[in-house]
């Protein structure tokens, strides 16, 4: 018995208790994207990207069609291999290319394929002038939207015409003590034998690294956008802990300061902040002859920021990521804009990262009393999941839960400022909201760091760019969050495994048999998908047995 | 309609030249022995249909344009060539030195269907070639033998095919469901409209060209109808609950069969119809009585290579051309791709080989076929893996009660070598809705997985318990309500009104499966006071029941016209006594006529509306004569009036037996 599984969507179902497993792992990484991690069965999805990204990296349809039928354990329908090799085969008929001649051209190595393109309505005015019977020229600006157009016609062109090499900067790592991992070194190298492309890597397998190993690489200005100000400012940190660049050379171009240096950190928040409908900060882009442009957290990377960077192929692009698959479905537009998977960390490697887990979730649920649940049940229906979100019944379950985790640092995230407010006065804990000024914000985060407060009580602005400290343990009582993708991110930053082994716990306060409970349901599952583990409570267990009134 | 023309009239005198050169068919049948006569009418079973009355109409019939039509379909190339050939070559040592030693068998096999033989060393050929085949053409060249193919070996045609077939039947049972839920409306037409087949196509995540045939073979193996109202809607029949509680081997079976037998072409579903539209998946106009044969052709060039060997369309449309050559066409080589899509799919056949399991299909072993198949589908499995993100994974086919257990407690994600199933909310209340605790939930999830229950899961059964059954939902025909409490419970307890069936939903309600008619009358009599209310107010609902139509009568799988080998030899003996009957009453019929004299003296006839006794036979095989006057002879048809008994009649003329003059 084999333990792969392939289904007839083409997913393919992975037994990770069978001992083949993990040689079945290495052999479909290639082509195949994680979709869902839980506890015994693992699915894989194999989709045109996925394996014209395998196609990208080397790798041919007979190995792909080997590999399932080597691991698979039933018989594969033959159409289903028969659509794989076809689908992987469309990769590469067509080349961009620079001419001697005519600058940047379209190459077909089959002569229908660019007929048949030629004629798409989708590529009007991207094309030029019919050079010979199998080369087109393209104007330069076209680059990007013709790759994107092309992808969606299903004939995805391989970028071979090249970079500019930007304004150069000297960059080289500083490894004394320490030295990159081997699978960093080969991420590294990969993407800059490819050009341009994707590195993917797990949670804490040390992205920024590889980022700095490119940069040491291209020996150029690099613009690096980040998702949030907390990730630009850790970038900065290991940066100067780990390259030869200072202080002076790393500026940074957020919110709050707009520096422009040979290396720039930005936010994809600032990129993408409009005034009056237009983007305000795109002049950055065309600040400096940028040599390298390098997107963290390409799985978040906001629309705008692709219309951005269609203008920006004759850069090089780093992209770096934890997974490919995109909540949006823009898959393709990282594949033609930045470019296809240059590396992907084999799975022994994230083992030995202790990636499984790192943090323990749990659900608690409260039981609503009878006036609420009547107060629940008459409310609008805009107003239903604030109503029993921000019920009063959590409170005890909150100070309840402070007090397990006595002498650890505590977050409480809620998204209602009469609740917060509330929970301020009965844990009698300082609260950090929107109107808190920035020099509150400061004095308290520090309080949190060093100890001085363990109990902080924010509001959704904590989820945003602010250098929100590290914790324990976080409470969620209400509010959910945007994406869930984002969430479990999120997480994991705020939750790091500690250094003694202790786990981190992550609490969600829920209403029973309300809007809040099938909120928390959706969250469970996508937890469960990444490995988490979760579990419920009930708060009755937690709080014992009601106390007689008179004690 | 038809009225007789100058050239009809000089048409058979035409054919007559070219036709016998002096040994006419009749006469050639007339000698053959039993057995070859026998073999003549396998071969060409529509001669014995009925069967004629003697040996000139069994000739004239083997000369019309219809069976000389059929007949020459069945021909090889290099018979077609042979045929050409032979049609000005009369000397059969010319013959040969023109085509070649390799026309002995062309011939042979052009002999055993009558379309040419042998008389005194000459080469005769059937009367009626021309009008089929139009003028005598000789070909440039001859292809004595098929073209050759290349032999590819797979080694696991068997079980891709089963893979295939496992596949075909979870398709087949997500369209049907699919029909279930969304009802999808029968075209005015006919057929399904492109929306809904796009919508399936996505649910099911398949081509919209295997959608339709999925469609059509639903249809085809009545699980899949329209309901009774015109046009009405699409949805499973009740037959579709008994196949799917069916093991997959049997499952398959219905399928496989009904598509080889349906006289329909699916893949022609999306193409346009002669006024440029659309046809559409299970229309009515993609129905093609040809279709079994051309299914069984296409297999038999399959059938025909050794086990696990392959052949691309290509070369299977080739190997086609050369074999029944006269129908080659484009459209058929179009159809010959879809069949073998469609093999492929259905896993009749495996990598292009036919597997054995459809090879017993082809042979019309269906049960064989089934039980083949049965020894290389992966056994099934009786457990599940349960996970903490509420997936249930199969890792492999389900025994049908677990999985008949969990299609009813949770969804299907995706099916292929495993099955997933999500457990919702919404999937657990229907398990309670259909009568399982929520005891009994737990039992079936801790019995069945093999990994540790979830908690979650454990959780979420208990909170879709607790809710359920909080709120009730029930039917009756109408209600009592009274203020006076003592009043309803006198009713209940009165035993002349127990045919009610009376139940007190409430003290001041009582409430009765019956109409309000019915049970007015009966509470009337029972002497209590009645006022009728209206119904504003009062909750009739209907429990939802699962949607089905009937299945009603459809197309037969019309096999090839076979006759059976009793049947055959009973007709022989018949044949022979009919003619010797016909030749042993000189008065009716004083010499045997041809069909081309019959027919020239029925034109003259009609002509001038002349009488004229005619002889035929009846659809008893019986002989019989009769005076009328011919009014027109044409489309195979003779049209007379008996002035004696003032009425109209029509004969068919290839039943004729002769025709003279009327003296009188």
């Amino acid at each position: 018995m084999s333990c792969l599984i392939v289904q007839s969507d083409k997913t393919l179902l992975l037994e990770i208790d069978h001992p083949d497993s993990p040689a079945a792992r290495l052999a479909i990484a290639p082509f195949a994207e994680l979709e869902r991690a839980p506890e015994h069965v693992h699915t894989y999805r194999v989709t045109p990207l996925g394996l014209w990204n395998a196609r990208a990296a080397g790798h041919d349809a007979e190995q792909v069609v080997d590999t399932l039928i080597k691991y698979s354990r039933y018989p594969v329908p033959h159409a289903l291999l028969v659509d794989i090799a076809e689908t992987m085969d469309r990769y590469g008929r067509l080349q961009l290319a620079n001419h001697p001649a005519h600058g940047l051209v379209l190459r077909a190595s089959d002569r229908a394929v660019l007929v048949e393109v030629a004629k798409s309505k989708k590529l009007s005015g991207m094309l030029g002038t019919r050079l010979d019977e199998d080369t087109i020229a393209v104007h330069p600006s076209e680059r990007g939207r013709l790759k994107q157009a092309l992808l969606k016609l299903g004939w995805p062109a391989e970028d071979l015409a090249g970079y500019v090499d930007g304004e150069a900067h000297p960059i080289s790592l500083r490894q004394d003590g320490w030295e990159l991992r081997p699978y960093q070194q080969q991420a590294a190298d990969g993407f800059w034998a490819g050009g341009s492309g994707v590195v993917v890597l797990p949670c804490g397998a040390g992205k920024t690294l590889v980022g700095a190993a490119a940069m040491a690489h291209a020996q150029a200005t690099t613009l690096i956008l980040v998702t949030n100000t907390v990730a630009g400012r850790q970038w900065r940190r290991e940066l100067l802990a780990r390259t030869s660049l200072t202080e002076d050379e790393i500026g940074e171009y957020s919110g709050e300061r707009k520096e422009i240096r040979p290396v720039t950190i930005a936010t994809y928040q600032v990129m993408t902040s409009r005034r009056k409908g237009e983007y305000r900060n795109l002049e950055l882009f065309g600040a400096r002859d940028w040599g390298l442009v390098i997107y963290d957290e390409v799985h978040l990377l906001p629309a705008p920021v692709f219309r951005f960077t269609a203008d920006l192929q004759s850069r090089r692009r780093l992209g770096l990521t934890a997974t490919l698959v995109r909540e949006d479905e823009r898959e393709g537009d990282v594949f033609s804009l930045i470019g296809p998977k240059r590396f992907d960390a084999p799975w022994k490697e994230i083992e030995a990262q202790g990636w499984i887990a790192p943090a323990n979730c749990t659900e608690v649920r409260v039981t609503l009393t009878d006036a609420e649940r009547m107060d629940y049940a008459m409310a609008e229906p805009d107003e239903r999941y604030r109503k029993c979100a921000t019920v009063r019944t959590k409170l005890p379950v909150v100070e309840a839960l402070i007090e397990q985790h006595k002498g650890e640092q505590i977050l409480v995230i809620g998204g209602y400022l009469e609740q917060l407010e509330q929970l301020g006065d009965h844990l009698n804990a300082p609260i950090i909201q929107g109107s808190t000024s920035n020099k509150e914000r400061e004095k308290l985060y520090d309080a949190f760091r060093n100890g001085e407060v363990d109990v902080l009580v924010v509001s959704k602005v904590a989820n945003f760019s602010i250098d929100l400290p590290e914790a324990a343990v976080a409470i969620q009582v209400s509010g959910t969050f945007g994406s869930r993708q984002e969430e479990a991110q999120r997480l994991g930053r705020v939750l790091r495994p500690k250094g003694d082994g202790r786990q981190a716990h992550f609490y969600t306060v829920v209403a029973r048999d309300t809007l809040d409970a099938d909120f928390a349901a959706h969250r469970q599952r996508f937890l469960a998908e990444q490995g988490y583990a979760y579990r419920i409570v009930d708060a009755d267990d937690l709080l014992g047995p009601e106390l007689p009134q008179f004690e | 309609m038809s009225t007789s023309t100058p050239q009809s009239a000089n048409e058979p005198s035409a054919k007559l030249a070219e036709k016998t050169r002096g040994h006419d068919l009749a006469q050639h049948l007339r000698a053959l022995d039993d057995e070859k006569l026998l073999s003549l009418l396998r071969i060409r079973p529509d001669l014995a249909i009925p069967l004629p009355g003697d040996f000139p109409a069994l000739a004239s019939r083997a000369a019309s344009p219809s069976s000389l039509t059929r007949t020459i379909h069945q021909l090889t190339r290099f018979e077609l060539e042979i045929l050409a050939v032979a049609r000005t070559t009369h000397r059969k040592t010319e013959l040969t030195s023109k085509t070649g030693a390799d026309a002995e068998s062309a011939l042979e096999a052009l002999s055993e269907r009558a379309l040419a033989w042998e008389f005194e060393n000459m080469i005769h050929v059937t009367a009626g070639l021309a009008e089929v085949l139009g003028p005598p053409e000789s070909p440039p060249q001859f292809h004595p033998k098929p073209p050759t193919v290349q032999a590819k070996i797979h080694t696991n045609v068997e079980s891709t095919g089963a893979a295939a077939a496992l596949d075909v039947l979870r398709s087949v049972e997500g369209v049907l469901n699919f029909c279930a839920d969304n009802g999808p409306a029968n075209l005015r037409s006919g057929g399904i409209a492109l929306k809904d087949q796009r919508q399936l196509a996505q649910t099911l995540q398949q081509s919209e060209t295997h959608t339709a045939l999925l469609l059509d073979i639903s249809h085809s193996s009545g699980l899949l109808e329209t309901t009774a109202e015109r046009p009405g809607e699409w949805l499973p029949t009740a037959q579709f609950d008994v196949w799917n509680a069916s093991p997959a081997p049997i499952q398959w079976r219905t399928l496989a069969n009904a598509w080889l037998n349906a006289p329909r072409l699916p893949h022609l579903a999306g193409t346009r119809d002669e006024n440029d539209r659309r046809i559409a998946a299970l229309s009515p106009e993609i129905t093609r009585r040809a279709a079994p044969a051309l299914r069984r052709q296409v297999l038999e060039i399959l059938a025909q290579r050794p086990a696990g060997e392959s052949l691309t369309p290509t070369e299977v449309i080739e190997q086609l051309d050369w074999r029944y050559a006269r129908a080659a066409s484009p459209s058929r080589a179009h159809a010959i791709e879809a069949i073998l899509r469609e093999a492929e799919s259905l896993g009749i056949t495996g990598r292009g080989a036919l597997t054995e399991y459809g090879r017993l299909l082809y042979h019309d072993e269906p049960e064989a076929a089934a039980r083949e198949l049965d020894k290389v589908l992966p056994p099934p499995i009786d457990y599940i893996l349960v996970q903490a993100d509420l997936t249930i994974i199969a890792p492999g086919p389900l025994t049908s009660d677990l999985a008949s257990d969990m299609t009813l407690v949770a969804d299907q994600e995706s099916s292929g070598g495993a099955l997933v199933f999500r457990v919702s909310a919404e999937s657990l209340a229907r398990g309670l809705r259909s009568g399982k605790t929520a005891a009994e939930l737990h039992k079936l999830f801790a019995q069945r997985s093999r990994t540790p229950i979830p908690q979650n899961l454990t959780y979420l059964i208990d909170d879709v318990a607790r809710r359920h059954g909080g709120l009730r939902l029930g039917a009756v025909g109408s209600y009592l309500r009274s203020e006076d409490t003592t009043l309803l419970a006198s009713l209940i307890a009165d035993r002349t009104l127990s045919p009610l069936q009376l139940r007190l939903l409430a003290p001041t309600v009582a409430v009765s499966p019956l109409a309000a008619h019915r049970i007015s009358a009966l509470i009337t009599d029972a002497g209590y006071p009645l006022a009728l209310e209206d119904t504003t107010g009062s909750l009739v609902v209907a429990p939802k029941e699962e949607r089905r139509t009937g299945a009603r009568q459809h197309w037969q799988p019309s096999a090839p016209t076979v006759l059976d080998e009793k049947s055959i030899r009973a007709a022989l003996p018949l044949l022979r006594r009919a003619d010797a009957a016909v030749h042993a009453k000189p008065e009716s019929a004083p010499r045997p006529q041809s069909m081309e004299e019959i027919l020239s003296l029925l034109t003259h006839a009609a002509g001038d509306k002349q009488m004229v006794d005619i002889g035929y036979l009846d659809p008893h095989g019986e002989v019989r004569s009769r005076t009328v006057r011919a009014i027109s002879v044409g489309g195979g048809f003779l049209r007379a009036e008996d002035p004696r008994a003032e009425s109209a009649h029509t004969f068919q003329l290839h039943r004729l037996t002769f025709a003279r003059a009327h003296a009188g």
